[in-house]
Parts: C-alpha cells; sequence; structure tokens
C-alpha cells in the first residue's frame, strides 16, 4: 500500500475520498426532497432517522473521517505544488487550455470548507439540540425559519445559493479529475460515467438551490 | 520589425533579472533564434555578454529548445517548439517577455538555458526494454495493429522538451512521463517489466521532486508535439493496476 | 642538482645522444631533457614551435619509478621507433579477410580473438558521441561486459543530431517480395556510391542491415505497419525495390530513443557513465596509440583528461563547414579534427553530400536550413517552367508549359534519382534561368497529382508534419501550392580513415557512423545513414574492439605525463583564445566560411574555384587567430568559447577539403568537377587513376596523401546509369 503515498497514489486518496462525499450529497438530497412534500413527511423521515442514530453517528464519523482524509491530503499536495510553483513566470502564467475551476480548486474548496462549518453549526447543531428546544419547532420548521443561519433567511440563502455554486464548480473538476485519476478515458467502456458527472455537478446542486429558492418564495 | 525584448539574466547562482532592449530591422521571415542570433552579435560586437539559450537542430525535433514567451512555453503558437517559431507571429512593436523554464527540478544554467537531467534519470529508472543487442526475433514474427502502433507513435513523439513541466502551475511531469509509459504499454514488447516500469518510473518521477498533476491540462495546451493528456490518465490506470497489492 | 644526479643515475650520456641525432637528419634538432611530474621522471625531447604558449613535443619517453629499466637507452629507443616509423611509408591495410565477398564477415568474426568474459570489466572504453552510432555502440559493448565511459556536448543523449533524420532506414528484408537481397543492397549502395566505397564493408552492412530491424522492433520502436500488423516499407532514392522502413517524418528519433533507452539501461545498470554537456577537444596519444581523452565541461569549464584501453569516436558528420547545412547548429568536426592532428588519417574529405530536396535560403539571417525527406520525392513530381524567368504563380502555368526534367531526363528512375543527381539538375536548371520564387533558386516540388489521386488525408497521413514543417517555416500551404525546394548541404561521406574493423590507422582509435569514411563511397543513397550507424553500433564494433583489446594489457598507465602535458596544452590554447580580443564575432567568421566553401567548394568544383579557396581559407585562418572576439570566461557556460574551437577546426578542415577536391582529377558522386563532365552533363569517373580512398596524413607543415586503392572483385565498374 505505499503507493498510495506517491504523488499518485495522494491524488487517488482524494479522488475516492471525493467520490464518498459526492455520494453522501445524492443522499442528502434525496432527503431534502422529501420537503416538497409536505412538513409531516419531512419530519417523520427525519424521525426515523433519528431512531436509528447509532448507525448515523457512525456513518457521520465515516463521513468526518473521509473529509479530513480529503482536506489534509489536498492540503498536502498543494503545499507540494505550491513549492513548485515558484514564483513561475513575469510575463503571467496564460494557459487559456486550463479551465478555471481546475486552477481554483483550492478556493472553491476552501470557501465550501468554511461553508459546511456554517452551514453544521446552525442546521446540524440545532437538529442536534432539538429535543431540548421548543415545542413548537418541528425539523421542518427550524430549517425554513426566517432566522441567520436558517433557510428563511434571505441572506442566508443567498450566501447558500453562492456556496452551492460553488460546490458545482469544485465538483465539475473534482468529478472529471477523479474519473482521470482512476484511469478512465473518456471514449473508454466506462466513458458513460463522464456524463453521470452532470449528475453531480449540475442536477444535484440545481436541487439542493430550488429546494432554497422554493423555501424562499414560500413554495414550500 | 522592431521588437522590445525582455529577457531573463542570470548566471552562476546568482539572483536573475530582466534585462531590456530594443530591436529594429527585425525581419519576418527571421525565425525567433534568428533575432536572438542577430541581438548576440550586436551584444558581442559592443562587449557585452550575449544572452544563452539552448538550441540545436533548430527544425523542432532534437528538444533542446524552449523559452516562455510572454508566459507561453514555446510561444504563442500551438504545436510548434521555439526554434520553428517565425518573427512572422508577431506584430510590430511588440514587447515579449522571455523567460526560461520555470521549475525546481530544472535549475537555471544560465539565462535561457536549464538542466533537465531530471527527465534522463526518469528514464533511466525504467524508461526502455530490455532487450540485449543480438537477442531479437524477426521483426515481423509479431504483428501488431496499426491502430497500437499508431497509438504507441503518438506518444513516442514526445521531444523530451519540457514544456509540460514548465507549462503546468505545479511542475508537473505527468505529460512526459505518460507519453514515456503509453508508448511501451501499447506494444507486446517490453510487456514483462511493464508493471515495474510504470512504479519506478513514477517514483523516480516523485523523487525528482515534480509536482503532482492535477488535471489542469495546461501541459496538453503547451506541447508542442500535442501529446494528448489522455497518456496521463492511462499512466494513472496503469500505476493503480500495477500498484494495488504491492 | 638531484636531476643531475638522476641524469646519471639513468644514464644520460650526452656524447651518444648527439651522435644519435647526427646520425639521424631527420630528427628536428631540440634538446633531450629530464622532467619530473609528481614523483615521476620522464625524458622528452622537445621543441618550440611558434605558436604562443605552447610546446610540441616531438618524442616522450617515460621513465618513472615502476620502471627500473627505464633508461636513457629506452628514451633513446622510443626515438628511434618513432622516426623509424614515420620514416617508413605507411601502407594503409585494410585488414579484409581473404575470402568470398558473403564469407567474409562471418569468417573474420570467427577468426577475431576474444577477451576472456570475467576479464571484460577491466577495460575501459570511452564512446565519444551518442548519437545512433555511439549509443549503439556504448549499450552493445557495455551489455559484453566492457566499463564504457560515454562523452556528449549535448544535455542528453536523446539531443544527438541523429534525431533529426526524417526519412528512413533501409534493410534488405525483401519483407515486400520485390526481389530485394543482401546482393542488391549492396549493389545498389556501391552503385550508388559511384564505385568508390570499400566492397567488403558495403557487403556487410547489406548482411547487417536486417538484424537492425528486428534489434529496434524488440527494443519498442514504433514503426510504421501496415494493416495486417505487419511493417511497411517506402522508397528511396537510388533503388528500385521497396524497403525502406520508417516511423512517419520522424524515423531518426524513433531510432534513437531506441537507442538511447538501450543506453540508459545500461547506464541503470552502472555499466556506462555518461558525462553530458562533456565537449571532447583533444585525443591522448601514448606511443602513437590512442589511450583516452581530454574533455572540456561546458557547465564549469573543467578541462579534464579520461584515461581509456581504446577511444570510439561517434561524433557525426562535418556539414557545418559550410554554414549553412541541415545539419544540427552545434554539429562539428573537432573531434575528428584534433584526432587527425594526432595521427588520424582523413579520408575523402572532399565528398560531400548535397540534399536536393531543402527549404531554399530565404535572408542573412539564416541560421540553418531545413531538409524535407526524401521520401517526398515518391509522391511529390519535380518540375520548372518551361519559359526562362517566368514569374507566374505555379497555378497559372499549365500542364504543358511544364518541365518535368527529372521524368524527361531519367524515364526509369524519375523523380527518385540519386541525391547527387538531382541537386546537380536542380543547380542547372536554376543556373539557366529556370528557377522559381523570389530568388530565382529554387524549383518545384509538386504534390497535386497525388492528393487529386488519393485525396489531402492520405498525403497528411504520409507527410503530414513535413507539410507543417513547411507551412511554418515559409508560411505557405504545401497543400494547395506546390513546395519551393533547392539542393543544400546535408551529409559527408568523408571522415577518418578506417580498416575493415572500424579502427583507424592509429591503433586503438576506433571511428563509426557519419564520422568515419567507410560505406558510402562518393555518394550516400538516401536511407542508409541510420543503417550504417547503428549496424557499425551495434553489430560490427562490440566485435571487432575485443580483437583490439585482447592484444591489449588490462593494466592502464593513468599516471603517464602525456595525459598532464595534454591537459595543459589544451588550457593553454584556450587561454591563447581568450587572449585574442580582436573584432569579428564567430558568426561572422563562419558565414565567411561558409560563402568561400559553398562558391568554391560546393556542388560544383574547378581547379580555379579550388585554387581560389586554397587562397582564401589562409587568410581566413590568420583573420582568426587575430581578430576573433570571444566574450566570457573560461571556467563558466560559454557558448561562443564553444564555437571559436568548432570554427578553427572547421577553417582548417576546409582547406583540406579544398586540396582533396583539387587532387581528385575526376567527377564522382558528390564531388562533381566541371572539368569532367559527358556531353549530357554528368560524373565522368576516371577510374584508372582515381580509384582510391585518399587517406590524408597531417604533418606541421603540409597534408600528406597515402591512397587505399579500391578493389573491385564482385561488382563491375561501369558507368552509373539512372536513364
Ligand atoms: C535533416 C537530416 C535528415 C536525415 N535523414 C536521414 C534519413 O532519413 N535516413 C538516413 O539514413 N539518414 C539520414 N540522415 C543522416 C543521418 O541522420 C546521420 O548521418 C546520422 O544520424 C549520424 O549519426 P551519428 O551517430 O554518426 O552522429 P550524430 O547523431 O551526429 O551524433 C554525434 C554525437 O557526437 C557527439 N559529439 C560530437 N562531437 C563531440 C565532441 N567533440 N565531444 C563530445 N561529443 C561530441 C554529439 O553530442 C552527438 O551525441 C539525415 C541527416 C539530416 C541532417
Ligand atoms: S510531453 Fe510534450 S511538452 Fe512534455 S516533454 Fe514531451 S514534447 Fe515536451
Ligand atoms: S532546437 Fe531542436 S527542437 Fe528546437
Amino acid at each position: 500500500m505505499r503507493f498510495l503515498f506517491s504523488s499518485i497514489g495522494k491524488k487517488i486518496q482524494i479522488a475516492i475520498s471525493g467520490i464518498f462525499l459526492c455520494i453522501f450529497l445524492l443522499f442528502h438530497l434525496g432527503n431534502n426532497v422529501a420537503l416538497f412534500f409536505g412538513s409531516d413527511t419531512f419530519n417523520q423521515m427525519v424521525a426515523v432517522l433519528e431512531s436509528i442514530k447509532p448507525i448515523i453517528r457512525v456513518m457521520e464519523f465515516s463521513l468526518l473521517a473521509i473529509l479530513l482524509l480529503h482536506i489534509s491530503n489536498a492540503i498536502y499536495l498543494t503545499r507540494q505544488n505550491k513549492e513548485k510553483m515558484l514564483s513561475k513566470y513575469q510575463g503571467g502564467l496564460l494557459n487559456d487550455a486550463s479551465s478555471v475551476n481546475s486552477r481554483t480548486m483550492v478556493l472553491t474548496g476552501t470557501a465550501i470548507l468554511a461553508f459546511l462549518i456554517f452551514h453544521l453549526s446552525y442546521i446540524w447543531y440545532s437538529y442536534q439540540i432539538h429535543e431540548h428546544s421548543d415545542h413548537g419547532d418541528t425539523y421542518y420548521s427550524i430549517l425554513t425559519q426566517n432566522k441567520f443561519g436558517f433557510l428563511g433567511h434571505r441572506l442566508t440563502a443567498i450566501l447558500y445559493i453562492v456556496s452551492i455554486a460553488l460546490i458545482g464548480s469544485h465538483l465539475k473538476h473534482g468529478f472529471e479529475s477523479a474519473l482521470k485519476t482512476f484511469g478512465i478515458l473518456k471514449k473508454s467502456k466506462l466513458g458513460f460515467i463522464y456524463n453521470l458527472s452532470i449528475l453531480f455537478w449540475l442536477i444535484i446542486p440545481l436541487g439542493f438551490i430550488i429546494i432554497i429558492l422554493c423555501i424562499q418564495f414560500n413554495i414550500i | 520589425m522592431k521588437i522590445n525584448l525582455k529577457v531573463w539574466r542570470q548566471s552562476n547562482n546568482l539572483k536573475g533579472q530582466f534585462e531590456e532592449h530594443y530591436i529594429e530591422n527585425v525581419s519576418e521571415d527571421m525565425s525567433f533564434f534568428e533575432m536572438l542570433d542577430m541581438l548576440n552579435n550586436t551584444l558581442i560586437e559592443q562587449n557585452h555578454e550575449p544572452i544563452a539559450f539552448d538550441h540545436d537542430c533548430r527544425e523542432g525535433i532534437c528538444g533542446t529548445c524552449g523559452v516562455v514567451i510572454n508566459g507561453k512555453a514555446h510561444g504563442p503558437l500551438k504545436g510548434v517548439t521555439t526554434c520553428q517559431l517565425h518573427m512572422r507571429s508577431f506584430e510590430d512593436g511588440d514587447t515579449l517577455v522571455v523567460e526560461p523554464w520555470r521549475a525546481p527540478s530544472f535549475s537555471i544554467i544560465k539565462d535561457l538555458v536549464v538542466d533537465r537531467t531530471a527527465f534522463d534519470r526518469i528514464m533511466e529508472s525504467g524508461g526502455y526494454v530490455s532487450v540485449k543487442t543480438g537477442g531479437a526475433p524477426d521483426a515481423n514474427a509479431i504483428p501488431i495493429f496499426k491502430e497500437d502502433a499508431d497509438q504507441a507513435f503518438d506518444s513516442a513523439t514526445c521531444i523530451g522538451c519540457g514544456a509540460c513541466v514548465a507549462a503546468c502551475k505545479n511542475s508537473s511531469a505527468m505529460l512526459f512521463v505518460g507519453a514515456k509509459i503509453n508508448q511501451y504499454a501499447q506494444l507486446p514488447q517490453g510487456q514483462v517489466e511493464h508493471p515495474s516500469r510504470v512504479r519506478n518510473m513514477v517514483t523516480q518521477m516523485d523523487e525528482e521532486g515534480f509536482g503532482s498533476c492535477t488535471n489542469t491540462g495546461a501541459c496538453e495546451a503547451e506541447c508542442p508535439k500535442e501529446i494528448s493528456v489522455e497518456n496521463i490518465i492511462k499512466l494513472n490506470k496503469e500505476y493503480l493496476k500495477h500498484s494495488l497489492g504491492k | 642538482m638531484q636531476k643531475d644526479q638522476l641524469k646519471i643515475d639513468y644514464g644520460y650520456n650526452n656524447i651518444e645522444f648527439n651522435q644519435f641525432i647526427e646520425q639521424h637528419p631527420v630528427i628536428p634538432k631540440g634538446t633531450l631533457q629530464l622532467k619530473s611530474r609528481g614523483s615521476l621522471y620522464y625524458w622528452y625531447y622537445a621543441l618550440s614551435v611558434n605558436v604562443p604558449n605552447r610546446v610540441v613535443y616531438l618524442c616522450k619517453a617515460y621513465i618513472g619509478k615502476k620502471n627500473s629499466l627505464s633508461s636513457f637507452e629506452l628514451a633513446l629507443l622510443t626515438l628511434k621507433n618513432k622516426y623509424k616509423k614515420s620514416n617508413k611509408k605507411t601502407i594503409l591495410e585494410d585488414k579484409v579477410p581473404d575470402v568470398p565477398l558473403d564469407k567474409k564477415w562471418s569468417e573474420h568474426k570467427f577468426n577475431m580473438k576474444l577477451v576472456n568474459p570475467a576479464n571484460k570489466r577491466k577495460y575501459t572504453v570511452i564512446v565519444v558521441g551518442t548519437g545512433l552510432a555511439g549509443a549503439s555502440a556504448a549499450a552493445s559493448m557495455a551489455e559484453l561486459g566492457y566499463n564504457v565511459l560515454a562523452f556528449s556536448y549535448h544535455e542528453s543523449p536523446r539531443r544527438a543530431h541523429s534525431i533529426a533524420a526524417q526519412g528512413g532506414i533501409n534493410a534488405a528484408k525483401n519483407y515486400q517480395n520485390d526481389g530485394d537481397s543482401t546482393y542488391r543492397l549492396f549493389y545498389d549502395t556501391i552503385k550508388g556510391g559511384d564505385y568508390r566505397a570499400r566492397e567488403a564493408n558495403v557487403y556487410r552492412l547489406a548482411e547487417l542491415s536486417g538484424n537492425i530491424i528486428d534489434q529496434c522492433v524488440a527494443q519498442g520502436v514504433p514503426f510504421a505497419r501496415e494493416y495486417g500488423g505487419h511493417l511497411d516499407n517506402r522508397s528511396f532514392g537510388g533503388a528500385q525495390v521497396s524497403r525502406t522502413f520508417y516511423a512517419r517524418g520522424q524515423t531518426g528519433q524513433q531510432l534513437l530513443l531506441g537507442a538511447y533507452s538501450a543506453l540508459i539501461r545500461q547506464m541503470n545498470l552502472k555499466n556506462v557513465q555518461f558525462f553530458p554537456r562533456h565537449d571532447m577537444i583533444d585525443l591522448v596519444t601514448i606511443d602513437g596509440a590512442a589511450k583516452g581523452i581530454i574533455t572540456r565541461n561546458l557547465l564549469t569549464g573543467e578541462i579534464k583528461s579520461f584515461p581509456a584501453h581504446a577511444v570510439i569516436l561517434a561524433t557525426g558528420g562535418y556539414g557545418n563547414v559550410f554554414y549553412l547545412s541541415t545539419n544540427a547548429m552545434a554539429s562539428n568536426v573537432t573531434a575528428s579534427w584534433r584526432a587527425h592532428k594526432k595521427g588520424a588519417f582523413f579520408a575523402n574529405p572532399c565528398y560531400t553530400q548535397i540534399h536536393p530536396t531543402c527549404i531554399p535560403v530565404s535572408s542573412d539571417h539564416q541560421s540553418k536550413l531545413t531538409l524535407m525527406s526524401e521520401s517526398l520525392r515518391n509522391d511529390g513530381r519535380v518540375w520548372v517552367p518551361k519559359k526562362k524567368n517566368d514569374t507566374r504563380l505555379p497555378s497559372q502555368i499549365s500542364e504543358n508549359e511544364r518541365d518535368y526534367y527529372l521524368e524527361r531526363l531519367y524515364p526509369s528512375f524519375g523523380n527518385l534519382v540519386p541525391r547527387d543527381v538531382a541537386s546537380r539538375r536542380a543547380k542547372e536548371m536554376c543556373d539557366q534561368g529556370y528557377g522559381v520564387g523570389e530568388t530565382k533558386l529554387a524549383v518545384y516540388l509538386d504534390f497535386k497529382d497525388v492528393i487529386e489521386r488519393n485525396g489531402s488525408q492520405w498525403v497528411s497521413e504520409k507527410y503530414g508534419n513535413l507539410f507543417d514543417m513547411y507551412k511554418q517555416i515559409t508560411g505557405q500551404n504545401p497543400y494547395e501550392n506546390p513546395m519551393m525546394i533547392y539542393p543544400a548541404v546535408h551529409y559527408t561521406m568523408g571522415g577518418l580513415w578506417v580498416d575493415y574493423n572500424l579502427m583507424s590507422n592509429m591503433p586503438g582509435l576506433h571511428v563509426i557512423g557519419e564520422a568515419n569514411f567507410s560505406d558510402h563511397g562518393a555518394n550516400r543513397l538516401g536511407a542508409s545513414a541510420l543503417m550504417q550507424g547503428l549496424a557499425d553500433g551495434y553489430f560490427v564494433i562490440p566485435y571487432t574492439i575485443g580483437n583490439y583489446l585482447a592484444n591489449q594489457s588490462s593494466d592502464l598507465d593513468i599516471e603517464h605525463p602525456n595525459y598532464a602535458e595534454c591537459v595543459q596544452e589544451n588550457r593553454d590554447s584556450i587561454k591563447t583564445l581568450l587572449n585574442i580580443s580582436g573584432t569579428r564575432t564567430v558568426d561572422d567568421l563562419h558565414k565567411e566560411l561558409g560563402k568561400i566553401m559553398w562558391d568554391n567548394v560546393g556542388m560544383s568544383r574547378s581547379k580555379k574555384s579550388l585554387e581560389t579557396a586554397l587562397e582564401l581559407i589562409p587568410k581566413l585562418k590568420s583573420n582568426f587567430w587575430n581578430n576573433i572576439k570571444i566574450p566570457g570566461l573560461n571556467n563558466e557556460f560559454n557558448p561562443e568559447l564553444e564555437k571559436a574551437g568548432r570554427l578553427i577546426d572547421f577553417i582548417e578542415l576546409g582547406e583540406l577539403m579544398a586540396l582533396d577536391a583539387l587532387n581528385r582529377e575526376e567527377s564522382c558522386g558528390g564531388h562533381f568537377r566541371e572539368e569532367h563532365q559527358t556531353e549530357e552533363n554528368e560524373a565522368k569517373r576516371d577510374d584508372d587513376n582515381y580509384a582510391y580512398v585518399a587517406a590524408w596524413e597531417y604533418t606541421k607543415s603540409q597534408h600528406v596523401l597515402h591512397k587505399e586503392k579500391l578493389k573491385f572483385e564482385n561488382v563491375k565498374l561501369a558507368t552509373r546509369s539512372y536513364k
């Protein structure tokens, strides 16, 4: 397993962890879609999840571990590469060919991390202390209340939408890059997965954004 | 044509700096290096040190030449080495910022000349088929699909110039290494040692201090031989395949 | 004094010495002295000559502590022997075994002495140059177990000029079943070389050609293939069979990368030590045998000696004597020339190949010429307008106003006549006023027909990179307009003289690849240089070197004073160079030399032009020594200093080329003397008087000609005809 620590190995680690995080996003969106079926359905679903708390906890911790793996490797490689960059060129490094999202992975990644902390500190945290809070609140109403940090609040909504867009940008390069790291060619038998990436960088983020917009405009 | 040249000067481990030259009487038919030749001739006549730059074949095949012009490795044209660049690709009065390849694994020898022996050491770690002179079977004994031969050839056209490293923000050598690995991967010869070749060349590449690839694709865009990034993807695959369980 | 005492100890007897000198009038007057270097003492006989800061040693007899026998007697003996040798008329022995042609190589291989495998490591072999010939030789000898040191002024073996070869490599594989055979390849090469090559060498080359292809394919060289998976061939000039193997337009590159991979494999195994950016600037000889080299590290300027049991030069050709040529900018004659000055004979220096299909010169600033591979003549048709000074665009000139002169003059070979013929005809057309383009020094090479027949896709697959290159350089699209081409200096058939073992007249000095003179006679056929370089490197020298080394003791006297002295001489001469600080740059003078050479010793030569050259070149030489301007210092990366050292050798070589051309009162292959031509302007050979190799010996005062008579036992000397 020593190969995991080579430059390619490190990227494999980032890629695998990234894909796991993507899959989590898929679940996350799936859960959120329940919002469209009314507050009862949503509350019930969260309650079900609550009832299997130990399993969820394990999953949450694994997710955290994966996230840390993703971030630490990314930081490591970036720092290594930063050293390689020197000042590069006076005439600027002009590469029309490399896409903006590919060059801004570190930026978008950092922004996403900040957003994640924000998101967790409000919504996840509120859910954890839910049992101790007012009985009038349901999971549903906590989420949609018009208070900073929650989705009913205009500024929060904007913050969320921007951040989710950044996630989209991060995933667009991230997902394709991961496929490349696994050695899958666009024109190979597995090449169709490249089309799948659209699900992750476009459809999922769009889904989240629609939900937020719907909350904002009181559609749900 | 008149050209304003801002060129990097550096010698003997000292810190370098830019030097400006204003050159008149540049003809459009001159190659970029012929323009530098002309400038150097004047510099020598005026008792200045000429600008050192690496070049040899001036046909775009030996891979010796290479400078960054206005932030572009091998200058503005696609699929062209610096020596094949002609002044007609620039406008009268242009300012050209000329710099050497910059990457930690390529130290600067003088002015625009860098040391690329790291590439040779990567090659040394496995870029060959272990066949002894005289021990080869008849050349037509093993037919090779034309497509495979063509693909191997596409990878084999790499001239080892280092523009991919120079253009990459991470100074990664994945395109160079990928091209070599792939040439051999396509051919029946040397398959036995293919797994160890992949591992050894990647290890050596890391040891030489090249950065890791973040799939930005800058290398492909600047490669004078238009080596495709597919070579990197395939390298990843071969590496994964032949490292699992090791 | 201690030295006087030592002299007595070593039996120095002044009277005897003086007598000896009296009896030997050939020995120039000088003094015998006892010298010391460290704890070692040696006799030396010295004469100062006029070159500043330089002493020219005429005899060195060495006595050290190790050698208790050494004495004044020994020194005298060496001196005697040396002059006995130089007095004796040198006979060039080709060492070709006296058996039928097709048995020669196998017989010779069997008879050669072998070095015990366990002892091979004790022998150090130096290979200078890591192009096709050098890299393949170094790799193969390392495989056998010799301790190999390889040198190149390039940063990596992969940069050698061989990389630029485009068209292909010949081999008598007969995969096309078109009647090819070893004998046919042999015959074509002899005939193509205008009957001025040594039969035995050429036959061996043809015999080995097939093995080269096998070897390269096994190394992973991606040759072009047919859909069935088998190797593809194309045709080249001077042959009526299809025997040229190719890898698109980059054959040389792929072959060199193959040889390079074999070499780095041996580097990885620590059997070869490679010294990049090391310029060989001198050869060290001990008692007349090559025993090492002196190099200058191009990055640091360090001048150092490397002792070895044998030296192999694989340093390529000297086409750059013309300044403008298709050779790489740094290609030079220095290694060969300095060896020549140490005693190796230079053979046939005047045989220069002018390649017919190059991109014409466009301006004074031109630094080099670009070849368009000969393979283009497979499908392109050469023509000029029938009207003189026609300034119309090619598209406006209708079919019946065009003169496809090669097809007209040579109906059976057409556009595929050998290079010398095609070049000379192009020059003739232009001289008569039929030339095209702005300078009128060009002819058309037209692909209209083949594009119409097979489509531009097909053409691009076959010649894509050449077409791109043409477009890049000229700014014209050859898919739409015909290419314009003109002949340019391309290859040098001459080189250091070697015998059948590829050893020069100097024991231990071997020469392979383009640097030797051996296989191409007066004109090289296309796709034969790669073949020769690889045959020499992979399959000849690894055997013949053993034959030489088997007779050598494995002890190497690395303390011999000749090494240190040679280093010092070279340090001094570089100092001299840097001290001149005149006004002319190296490139300036090189251009001047190039012009003299091209105008007078170029595509056609006459007594008058050659005499002009012999008048101008010495002037240029003194101009060099008085007026050259080299910036910078020795102990740094200094390209101008490198170039200056090379230029002076080119100048001296240029003089010899003119001399050789003047001596050869006939026309043959690449050597065309205006005085010797037929009514149809074809070359007229003089087999009775000139069927010999002209091998030139360097002496202080002049060049001495030695002749190796060429024996033709298997082909009949005939006038070449490609009609
Ligand atoms: C444009 C072009 C196209 C060609 N196309 C073909 C073709 O299609 N088919 C064909 O058969 N032939 C072709 N040729 C000819 C052929 O390429 C050469 O003759 C052949 O490659 C020479 O190989 P070599 O190994 O002898 O020398 P080179 O490849 O020239 O190598 C010389 C080596 O010697 C080293 N060296 C030289 N001097 C010194 C020194 N003083 N100190 C240290 N190192 C030194 C150099 O660094 C280099 O490594 C072509 C030539 C040209 C110019
Ligand atoms: S991959 Fe392209 S850019 Fe990189 S070394 Fe090879 S030819 Fe140069
Ligand atoms: S000088 Fe050879 S590739 Fe540019």
